[in-house]
């Protein structure tokens, strides 16, 4: 399986804790991003192979929806057109809940969208004032239910761990959620990445760094009413409604190649246990001049120890024959050695007879410590 | 570029012209080294000097007019052969050059023997200085005399030597030629009315300093017919010659394929070449007495050719050592550890190979809970257990942990046996013991009035007695106390330093045993003791050191999936305690875009962060930590 990942790197405000790559303005040069696109994906079918066509489309940015129905249906049809019979899978848009609209999602239905991604965030007044989200509590309900009612599967992204956050208000955000028509929800804990206005926010007393005692006890309290209400954790930050899986976020995990266009998209190829990486150039007027920016690859042990941690993101885990095969640079004592001291202080759990390697129980929550120990190539001891 | 300047005149014309006595340099001319000189026309001196007034330059200088350096040979200073002695600035392995100076028609022969030029070396000092007959004084004249310098000079003037006052830097701004001149003859008691002026620098007042040389110092004495006795001054390993050593012959004479015996050591050889250093090793027929030279005879290790020790001919079963000689005691001791478990063989390696050049050193193996498998080094003093650590990770590539210091104590118990004990970590519980010993030294510290109180302070909190006082200029103060060493070797130098602007010097001997109520701290981590990090305290300060150590460790110590508990202990009793909470989450946000290598490099770089974290139970350490405990006071 193969995914596209399309960047659009548009934004009406920036909020002051993210740094992806955005331009702010109301109104987006549709048809220029549009001419770029298109550049792109000829300058890379000169040089590299590019599929006719993939399973899952992804639509994310910046902020799709600023793109307007118009703008976005254009966007799909150019998609469709490039390569043709995409997004039969899955096809994703990611929409601002102040942009929803019941047309809106009747046009994305009508272009081939299957799946809407929507950046509430939080059902808190107090908390959208915090992130610096211009939407409503009621705006946020209400696309969702829009959404779901246009027949498109619904996941909500939710930020914990801002200040003012209530834990006991946790399990009612979350029932509104679900009740509203979401059966998928992205949940992270707000991180403020450096050279972000937070930063400065934080220094002049308008904020505060996030306390990651109290982001953990929220993680920790979304992850056990989720699971209480049927909802299956199966990747760190991701929990599903019976079946509902993003099935292009997916692919990072599972080894499979996808291709990213746009500012700063990135791309994955996976061959004989090697991994190429591109990267495109990061703003939008750099990425008209010249789009592709960086190619990175890993081989042997290296590429064997990026997927192995990439694996793991899956909570159900890695199935040790798949690993193998994918990296057929590394053996089984290989991996049993590299993973050993994370299995011996109980963080990973070795299931099914030994043919499932996985996260134990409750240990997602120090994902990146097993991560820092198989990425580094060194036991510690 | 040398400038020349007239000794007589001081004009800076030619030294090929006008009435200057110091010859042009020849270098059509035979070695110098292979001109037998006769006894009264030999000159044997050294330098002494503290750090940074100018002794190695100086050395170079009197090579260069003796024609033995060229301007080629300039960049390096000749005599300091190792790098890191050339990088600090100091000299550890003593060395001995012989020139050719012709004056008033006559040829003579100067030996320069250098002397290692800091506190821990003192007896190698002494041996050295046996082996002259005077001694050059070099005095900063911007900085005046140093502690360090004194106690040579008393060492000098102990062995009689003719001293020969020398004020070099005088082309300094800040040169302070008439309270140098002043203090000389207050704090040394050596009419300085007649100091030379010199700038090794620009070359001024050099030949000043060879006519002295020939005028001054007294010719060496001895019977060249009788029966052969030498002085080992120095001895390093070469790898392709075996051990060379620096010896200074008394009486008699010595030659290539003559059966010896060493004294100390009481082991013969057959000598297979003699020679001297002119500034290359020359080969010559004999050295006899009154000269100093090099010795080959297929030693195997520096340890069995001890400084101090007497070279006698084989079959002279009746000779007698000459006086003086002692075996060298490692003072300081100290485990060392490979960061990478797999690195102890390379260790050990390093270890042997350093040990065939520096008879000083002691090691055995150690192993450690924390640690794994090291060895325990005894080292002279703090600044000779630097210099090892700092060749160990340089010459041999090693990343090492080094322990906190210790010096020996001897635990006294109480069915009457006693025992030595260098290493915390070995130290008896309280109570499994009578009384414990510690050794204590004499420390001199000179330092101007202004800083008096504070050193006194100092001394004070490091459980020194103030035994004396003394103004040495009206400015300038000598305090003596006594000090437990295990007080100075933990960062004593640093603070003595920086309190005082780096003006206090310290000079030390090393005195009794002393009885004292010390007991063993140790660090636990989550209940396990943390053996690499056991250090002996007086009871008075074991709080307090325990407290700070916790802190410290605190701060080391990264956030584990659980709390962590520190404490510091006596035996059973905790007298300190602090804890690491818990890290509750360590998971970052998802990956947009699928921008997997950002991601990753983040975690990866928190990783770099934490490198070569060492397992105490289920806590990991950094390997910070372990010298963390040396910046504790």
């Amino acid at each position: 399986m193969e995914g596209l990942y399309v960047h659009v790197p548009f934004c009406a405000r920036a909020c002051p804790y993210c740094n992806f790559d955005f331009e702010v303005g109301r109104n987006p040069d549709v048809s220029g991003f549009l001419a770029g696109l298109k550049r792109e994906v000829q300058l890379r079918r000169e040089c590299e192979l590019l599929p006719q066509s993939f399973q899952t489309v992804y639509i994310g940015g910046g902020t799709p929806s600023l793109l307007g129905a118009a703008g976005l249906a254009r966007l799909c049809d150019w998609i469709s057109a490039m390569f043709p019979g995409s997004g039969a899978v899955e096809w994703t848009v990611e929409i601002n809940p102040e942009h929803a609209t019941p047309a809106l999602f009747a046009s994305l239905r009508a272009h081939g969208v299957s799946r809407v991604s929507l950046g509430v965030q939080t059902l808190h007044p107090h908390g959208l004032v915090e992130l610096g989200r211009v939407h409503s509590v009621l705006q946020a309900r209400n696309a969702i239910a829009e959404a779901a009612k246009a027949g498109l599967r619904v996941s909500a992204d939710l930020i914990l761990g801002y200040r003012g956050q209530l834990q006991a208000a946790l399990g009612d955000d979350i029932d509104a959620l679900t009740q509203s028509g979401a059966t998928h929800l992205s949940i992270y804990a707000l991180t403020v990445e450096p050279e972000t206005p937070w930063v400065k926010l934080v220094r002049r007393g308008m904020r505060e760094m996030p306390d990651e005692e109290c982001q953990a006890a929220l993680l920790r309290h979304a992850h056990d009413y989720l699971e209480s209400q049927g909802f299956t954790h199966y990747e760190v930050a991701s929990y599903g409604a019976g079946d509902h899986r993003a099935r292009h976020n997916q692919l990072y995990w599972t080894w499979c190649n996808y291709t990213g266009i746009g500012p700063s998209a990135h791309s994955a190829t996976y061959e004989n246990g090697v991994v190429t990486r591109r990267g495109n150039t990061r703003g939008l007027a750099a990425w008209l001049r010249e789009p592709l920016a960086q190619v990175e690859r890993l081989a042997g042990e290296d590429a064997a120890r990026e997927g192995l941690w990439l694996g793991l993101r899956q909570l159900d885990g890695i199935d040790v024959a798949r690993f193998l095969t994918t990296f057929a640079q590394v053996d089984r004592a290989w991996l049993e050695r590299v993973t050993r001291r994370q299995v011996d202080i109980g963080n990973l759990a070795w299931c099914v007879e030994r043919s499932v390697l996985k996260v134990a129980k409750g240990r997602w929550l120090w994902h990146d410590t097993i991560a820092e120990d198989v990425l580094a190539g060194e036991v510690a001891g | 570029m040398l400038s020349w300047v007239c000794g007589r005149c001081r004009a800076g014309h030619s030294p090929s012209r006008g009435h200057t006595r110091v010859p042009p340099i020849d270098m059509n001319k035979p070695s110098q080294a292979s001109v037998r000189t006769p006894q009264q026309n030999i000159r044997s001196f050294c330098i002494i000097a503290h750090i940074d007034h100018g002794k190695s330059t100086l050395a170079d200088r009197l090579m260069e007019a003796t024609g033995l350096l060229g301007e080629r040979d300039k960049t390096a200073q000749y005599l300091d052969r190792m790098d890191i002695e050339r990088e600090r600035g100091i000299t550890i392995k003593a060395q001995a050059v012989r020139m050719r100076y012709d004056y008033d028609g006559e040829t003579y022969e100067l030996n320069l023997i250098d002397t290692p030029g800091h506190v821990d070396f003192g007896y190698e000092v002494s041996r050295s200085l046996s082996a002259c007959e005077g001694a050059l004084l070099v005095v900063d004249a911007a900085q005046g005399v140093e502690a360090q310098t004194l106690a040579n000079v008393y060492m000098a003037l102990d062995a009689d030597l003719e001293i020969i006052p020398v004020i070099n830097k005088i082309d300094l701004p800040g040169a302070e030629i008439d309270r140098v001149k002043e203090e000389i003859e207050e704090m040394v008691g050596l009419d300085a009315s007649s100091a030379i002026l010199c700038s090794a620098k620009t070359g001024v007042g050099i030949p000043d300093v060879l006519e002295a040389i020939v005028a001054l110092i007294p010719a060496p004495k001895g019977n060249v017919e009788a029966p052969l006795k030498a002085l080992i001054t120095d001895s390093w390993w070469d790898a392709y010659k075996g051990v060379i050593s620096i010896i200074r012959v008394f009486e008699g004479s010595i030659r290539a394929r003559e059966k010896v015996r060493f004294l100390a050591t009481d082991k013969t050889y057959e000598v297979l070449d003699v020679g001297a250093y002119a500034p290359e090793a020359t080969s010559l027929p004999e050295i006899a007495a009154g000269h100093v030279g090099y010795l080959i005879c297929n030693v195997k290790e520096v340890a069995d050719s001890k400084v101090g020790d007497t070279i006698a001919i084989a079959s002279d079963e009746t000779a007698e050592a000459l006086p003086g000689f002692q075996e060298v005691q490692p003072m300081v001791f100290a485990g060392v550890f490979t960061s990478d478990n797999g690195d102890y063989p390379v260790l050990r390696d390093a270890l042997t190979k350093l040990s065939l050049n520096d008879a000083s050193l002691t090691w055995e193996p150690e192993s450690s809970s924390a640690l794994g498998f090291g060895f325990r080094l005894g080292f002279l003093g703090l600044l000779h257990m630097e210099i090892i650590q700092e060749r160990l990770e340089r010459e041999y590539n090693l990343d090492i942990i080094t322990t906190a210091p210790s010096v020996k104590y001897r635990v006294f118990y109480k069915d009457g046996t006693d025992e030595i004990i260098d290493n915390p970590a070995k130290m008896p519980d309280p109570g499994g013991f009578d009384y414990i010993e510690e050794p204590m030294i004499l420390s001199r510290i000179q330092v101007p009035e202004e800083f008096l109180g504070a050193i006194m302070k100092l001394c004070q909190e490091r459980r020194g007695i103030q035994t004396d006082l003394k103004y040495m200029t009206s400015t300038r103060t000598q305090v003596t106390y006594e000090l437990p060493l295990a007080e100075v070797v933990f960062g004593f130098y640093d603070q003595l330093k920086s309190i005082s602007r780096g003006y206090a010097s310290l000079d030390y001997d090393v005195a009794e045993y002393r009885r004292a109520d010390l007991v063993r701290l140790d660090l636990l981590v989550n209940g396990e003791r943390v053996d690499a990090l056991s250090l002996i305290t007086h009871r008075q300060n074991a709080f307090n050191r325990g407290r700070d150590l916790c802190v410290k460790m605190k701060e080391e110590i990264p956030q584990q999936q659980f709390e962590v508990a520190i404490q510091a202990a006596i035996g059973s009793k905790i007298v300190a305690r602090t804890n690491v909470k818990a890290l509750r989450k360590n998971v970052l946000a998802k990956c947009y875009g699928g921008d997997i290598s950002r991601k990753r490099k983040l975690i990866e770089k928190q990783k770099r962060g934490k490198r070569r974290l060492k397992a105490v139970g289920n806590v990991e350490i950094p390997q910070g930590a372990f010298h963390a405990i040396l910046k504790i006071d």
